[in-house]
C-alpha cells in the first residue's frame, strides 16, 4: 500500500516505536499506583515521555505536559475548561474537534465568530481574525495548519494579536506538531497547545498531548483517581494530575516517547523540508493535468505537507475509490472540517493527499502515474 | 515497621517524585523513589524520594533552586519517623 493519509494518522512509524510499545506492555503495571518495580517502571516511561515533550514544545516543567487520548481530547479539555460563557473567535479552517465542543456550549450562552480569511492569504487571515475578536470575546482557538488544504496559518501573528487584545489563545497543532517547531515559551497569548501523538509525532493511535502554560485554574473535563492526594474528594489542583484521571495508556505513551525522540533527532525543519519537497512536486505535476483542480498556495511558504484537489466531473469519493483499487490510500470528503470547505467553497469535498517523513519520492511518482490515468 | 532508613523527601505525586529524582541525579546525588507510609503524606497516597542523610543540605538547596521543594522532610530511623523542619 502507498499510504498518503498521514493527516489522519501516520501509518509508518519509526521502528523504535513498536519496540517501545511491546517493551512497555511487557514491563509496565500502572503508573503512580504503587512502589513496586512494574509501577515504577511505568512512571519512569511516562516521565521520560513528558520530559521529551516539554523540550519539544518549549515548556520548562514536564508537569505542564498532559497525556490525552488524541488532539480532540486535548481540545475538549482546553476549550471547555477555559470558557463557560462569552464569545470564542476561531478561524474558518477549524476542524470539528474545535467547532463541536464550542457548539456544544451554545446552550450555556457561548457564541463564536469565524475569521474566514482567504485560503493561503496570511494578511487577510490576520485582518479577519482581528475583526472576529469582539467586545465579548473571551477566548480564541486557531489551527496551525488546515487539515484540508495544508494552509499554514500565521499563528505567531495571531498569538501576538490575541496578546495585544488580552485574549487567551488555544492552538490546534494537529497537523504541525512534529513538522513545524512551535514553542509555548516563544508565544505570549497561547495558554494551551493541543497535539495528537499519532500523527507527526509518530506515536501510536490513542495518544495525544495537552501542553499547558498553567492549567491549574482550568476546569476539568473528567475527574477520578490520580494516585495522588487520595484523601481529598476534589480533583487535585496541581499538574498534570488535574487532567490525568484514571489509568493512562502507558504502552502508547512509551511509543510516543520514541516517536518524539525520532522527531527531535531528525529535526522538525528537516521533516518539514522533506514534506514540502514532496508536496511541491505533487502540486507541479497535478497542475499539468488539465482535468484536475489543485488547491495550492502560490507562495509555497504557507503550504505544509497536506494537499487537496478535485478531478473535474468526478466526485472526490470516486477518485479515492479508484486510487484505493490501485492500493493508494488517500482521504476524500469533508475531512471533518466543514468550516474549511465553506470558507473555500468546496462544500462537496476534496481528495486529500498528505505525506510524512516516511513518504518516498517513489510513492509520489506512483500516485502521479495513476492520477494521469484517472479521468472522467 | 521502618524499612526505609534515610531521608524521605515527600512529594505530591509520582510525576513530582520523578522530576525531583532527575534534578538530584543531574547534581550527582543518588536517590530512589519509594511509596511512604500514608501517615507521612497527610493521609493521601503520594511518593517520596529517598536520599542519604549526609546529602540533605545539598539536596534541599538544589531542589529549592529548581522550584521543586519537598512537601515534608522525614528522617526514617530504626525506631520511627521524625519530621525535619528546614
Amino acid at each position: 500500500m502507498i499510504y498518503l493519509d498521514n493527516a489522519a494518522t501516520t501509518f509508518v512509524k519509526p521502528s523504535g516505536v513498536r519496540t517501545a510499545v511491546i517493551k512497555a506492555f511487557d514491563s509496565c503495571a500502572n503508573a503512580g499506583r504503587g512502589g513496586y518495580d512494574g509501577a515504577m517502571t511505568a512512571s519512569e516511561y511516562m516521565y521520560t515521555a513528558r520530559t521529551k515533550a516539554a523540550e519539544l514544545f518549549g515548556v520548562k516543567n514536564p508537569e505542564q505536559v498532559v497525556f490525552t487520548q488524541n488532539a480532540t481530547h486535548s481540545l475538549n479539555i482546553a476549550i471547555k475548561g477555559s470558557i463557560s460563557s462569552g464569545n470564542v473567535a476561531i478561524s474558518g479552517y477549524e476542524h470539528n474537534s474545535v467547532v463541536r465542543p464550542i457548539v456544544s456550549m451554545e446552550k450555556k450562552g457561548v457564541t463564536y465568530s469565524v475569521a474566514r480569511g482567504r485560503l493561503f492569504d496570511s494578511e487577510d487571515m490576520l485582518r479577519k481574525f482581528s475583526n472576529a475578536i469582539t467586545v465579548g470575546t473571551k477566548l480564541a482557538v486557531c489551527t496551525h495548519i488546515s487539515n484540508v488544504f495544508g494552509y499554514i496559518l500565521p499563528i505567531k501573528e495571531i498569538d501576538n494579536l490575541c496578546f495585544k487584545k488580552g485574549i487567551p489563545l488555544i492552538i490546534d497543532a494537529s497537523q504541525s506538531a512534529g513538522s513545524i517547531d512551535i514553542k509555548l515559551s516563544e508565544l505570549r497569548a497561547t495558554i494551551f497547545i493541543c497535539a495528537p501523538g499519532h500523527k507527526g509525532l509518530y506515536g501510536p493511535q490513542g495518544t495525544g498531548l495537552l501542553i499547558c502554560r498553567d492549567g491549574k485554574n482550568t476546569e476539568t473535563l473528567i475527574e477520578g483517581g490520580t494516585g495522588s492526594a487520595s484523601a481529598e474528594l476534589e480533583q487535585p489542583g496541581f499538574m498534570p494530575d488535574r487532567f490525568e484521571s484514571g489509568t493512562q495508556n502507558i504502552p502508547g505513551i512509551a511509543g510516543l516517547s520514541e516517536g518524539i525522540e525520532y522527531v527531535k533527532t531528525r529535526g522538525c525543519e528537516n521533516i518539514f523540508k522533506h514534506e514540502k519537497c514532496l508536496i511541491g512536486y505533487t502540486i507541479r505535476e497535478l497542475a499539468k493535468m488539465s482535468w484536475i483542480q489543485v488547491y495550492s498556495a502560490r507562495d509555497g511558504k504557507v503550504q505544509g505537507g497536506v494537499l487537496s484537489f478535485n478531478v473535474k466531473n468526478m466526485s472526490a469519493e470516486a477518485v479515492a475509490q479508484k486510487l484505493s483499487e490501485k492500493k493508494i490510500a488517500v482521504r476524500s470528503g469533508l475531512h471533518c472540517s466543514p468550516f474549511a470547505h465553506k470558507t473555500v467553497g468546496t462544500e462537496r469535498g476534496t481528495v486529500r493527499v498528505s505525506v510524512s517523513d516516511f513518504t518516498t519520492e517513489s510513492d509520489i511518482m506512483h500516485f502521479l502515474d495513476i492520477m494521469r490515468r484517472i479521468k472522467y | 515497621m521502618i524499612f526505609m532508613r534515610g531521608i524521605l523527601l515527600t512529594c505530591r505525586s509520582a510525576t513530582y517524585a520523578q522530576h525531583m529524582k532527575r534534578i538530584l541525579e543531574l547534581n550527582r546525588i543518588s536517590s530512589s523513589i519509594v511509596k511512604p507510609d500514608i501517615e507521612l503524606t497527610r493521609g493521601s497516597c503520594a511518593y517520596a524520594v529517598k536520599i542519604s542523610q549526609g546529602f540533605l543540605p545539598e539536596a534541599i538547596e538544589i531542589l529549592r533552586e529548581n522550584h521543586m521543594p519537598p512537601i515534608r522532610v522525614i528522617l526514617a530511623e530504626n525506631n520511627g519517623y521524625k519530621e525535619i523542619f528546614i
